[in-house]
């Protein structure tokens, strides 16, 4: 019997989040029943929650539901037509807020004969910077030569300067729209490596992502929204476990009946693999239950394989997305507390 | 905290600096038509050209402003000041005006700065204002070139009477750069603002040439071509009424479009 359990990632913070405190300290973005109408359009459908200092909070969902929308509102780029938001305290819209707070929007024009440099010593006027910070150092972290003019960068180099910009003031909130878009695997793990750290160091960091894999290794909190309403809303970890784990198991026997009642109460399925003469069943789903429980029933079976793995942002993408009937209430609830 | 300019300073400095290759070829070119202009007037001087328009309509001759078309004076505003500087100038300023907000919010650039701490106004007025130091750049270039040609060619012109054409020139064209960036803040699109400000343009244009050749002078008193092409340009500068109506049609603008730009969504 071969038994594979995979293992969460380093950086995963499903199983440890590196600031238990976060969920305790202070709010530093209130979104506050906002709603966003474009004609006969609900953007944003009576979206509501709060984001506290130290957070990293990954908001997903699937094209059209209204990511953009809401982190250009967070952002003042445009206004609620329903609601409040508060950032930092202030209306998004009040200019001096937005110096300590950091933006990576969904496309970063720059002038395309100015270097890096350049770029960065603008953006530092427009701040009234003396200097260009640590974006050097930052540069550095993501491979970036600054000295090249806009028109030589690709796609990928361009994000990493504005990831640069967004970060050279130490910005106290991150608002991040897809900030993996054309980075290379390389730099996405230093992405994650730097938003764990900026996160470590007290900064707040929203980012929206399709990348489920980017999420799911830096977020401690998972914003979740469909057709513009959030979802799923609080911390990554029993999010994820109110998914259950992801359990495949390949018996040698056609005898379940050990295991009726727990089929019963689980989202485990039973398959019939192999030809007739093959009497090899497989058994695959999610398992919310108690896993020494399952181990043990199964133990009076005759397991050939078994693979359990951590539950993935993927299966809330699954079983929220996917699903037209589902309205994320039954994660919504198991998850319910001070987010 | 007081920022009597503020952050809009350096939007002012990143539109010129931007504009740079525009600004060069926009001078070379009002220079260039200047200097043929100018340079023209010996073949021209004396009363051959007034024999010719002797034999225009009279409605026609005041319509194309070709009254003393025999004299430097008259030349110079006939051609230069009179119809291809303000009709490129006012090609220029509609153009920037509509790209320098419309074009800006389509491509994202001012969803950058808005990330920064500047505020909207800051950044739409920087604009407008950085679009009229481009106009000014201009006009210098046309006074210049103008200057330099008329003393190659020994044409009887004072540095003062350029100076007070330039001042007409700027006048004139302030107030359309004005609209076309208005109607681009308010509306975020360069179509718009082109269309429109191109639209009143060439009917203020009809109006001031048909006015008179029809003899519905009241037409032409509508038009801003011709408050401005009936003062004495070149000798006393741009009527006082002109220069109110430019202020606060420049003024109303600002304040209109950069109101409208603080209150509405901003394109990413």
């Amino acid at each position: 019997m071969a038994i594979v359990m995979s293992e969460p990632a380093a950086a995963d913070r499903t199983l440890a989040n590196p600031s238990p405190d976060a969920d305790e300290a202070k709010p530093v973005l209130t979104i506050d029943h906002v709603s966003k109408v474009f004609g006969q359009i609900r953007a944003v459908d009576d979206a509501s929650a709060t984001i506290r200092a130290g957070q990293i909070v990954g908001l997903i969902g699937p094209n059209g539901s209204g990511k953009t929308t809401l982190l250009r509102m967070v952002a003042g780029l445009a206004r609620p037509s329903h609601g409040s938001i508060s950032l930092l305290g202030m209306a998004p819209t009040v200019s001096s807020v937005r110096r300590r707070v950091g933006m990576v929007g969904a496309r970063f024009p720059v002038a395309r004969r100015r270097s890096g440099a350049e770029v960065l010593e603008h953006i530092a006027a427009l701040r009234q910077l003396d200097n260009t910070g640590r974006a050097d150092a930052l540069a550095d972290r993501f491979d970036l030569d600054l000295t090249r003019r806009a028109d030589e960068l690709s796609r990928g180099n361009l994000q990493k300067l504005a990831l640069v910009q967004a970060m050279m003031h130490r910005p106290e909130v991150l608002l991040l729209d897809e900030p993996t878009v054309g980075l290379d695997p390389v730099a996405q793990r230093a992405l994650n490596e730097l938003l764990i750290q900026e996160q470590a160091e007290g900064t707040t960091i929203v980012m929206s992502s399709h990348v489920l894999s980017a999420v799911h290794t830096v977020a401690t909190h998972v914003l979740a929204i469909r057709d513009g309403r959030i979802v799923i809303d609080g911390p990554i970890g029993p999010v994820l476990a109110s998914t259950g784990r992801n359990v495949a198991v390949r018996l040698g026997t056609r005898d379940v009946e050990p295991l009726t009642d727990l089929l019963q109460r689980s989202e485990l399925r039973v398959h019939h693999d192999g030809g007739a003469d093959e009497p090899e069943w497989t058994i695959a789903g999610r398992h919310h239950g108690d896993l020494n429980e399952l181990i043990g029933r199964l133990g009076e079976t005759r397991v050939v394989d078994l693979a359990i793995t951590p539950p993935q942002l993927d299966d809330i993408v699954d079983s929220i997305y996917r699903d037209p009937t589902s309205d994320g209430s039954a994660i919504a609830s198991s998850t319910e507390g001070p987010s | 905290m007081i920022r009597p300019l503020g952050f809009g300073v350096e939007v002012t400095r990143s539109q010129l600096w931007r504009s740079r290759p525009a600004i060069i070829g926009w001078s070379c070119a009002l220079a260039g038509v200047s200097a043929l202009y100018t340079g023209f007037w010996p073949a021209f001087e004396g009363e051959t050209l007034e024999a010719l328009t002797d034999e225009l309509p009279p409605g026609l001759v005041d319509a194309l402003g070709y009254e003393a078309i025999g004299t430097a004076e008259g030349w110079l505003t006939s051609t230069t000041y009179g119809l291809l500087g303000p009709l490129l100038l006012l090609a220029f300023g509609i153009g920037y005006g509509a790209r320098s907000m419309a074009t800006d919010e389509r491509d994202g650039v001012l969803a950058v700065e808005l990330a920064q701490p500047i505020t909207r106004a800051e950044a739409s007025l920087g604009r407008l204002l950085a679009g009229i130091v481009q106009l000014a750049i201009l006009v210098i270039a046309v006074t210049v070139a103008t200057r330099i040609t008329a003393s190659i060619v020994g044409m009887d012109i004072a540095t003062s009477q350029l100076i007070e054409g330039a001042d007409g020139l700027f006048t004139f064209a302030v107030p359309w750069m004005a609209t076309s960036w208005a109607l681009a803040a308010i509306s975020g699109r360069r179509d718009v603002a082109v269309g429109i400000t191109t639209g009143l343009a060439v009917l203020a244009y009809v109006f001031h040439i048909l006015g008179p050749a029809t003899g519905y002078d009241q037409l032409g008193n509508l038009s801003p071509f011709h408050w401005y092409l009936e003062s004495e340009l070149l000798a006393v500068g741009p009527d006082r009424g002109v220069l109110v109506f430019a202020l606060v049609t420049t003024a109303c603008m600002a304040v209109m479009g950069a109101t409208v730009f603080a209150r509405r969504d901003v394109a990413s």
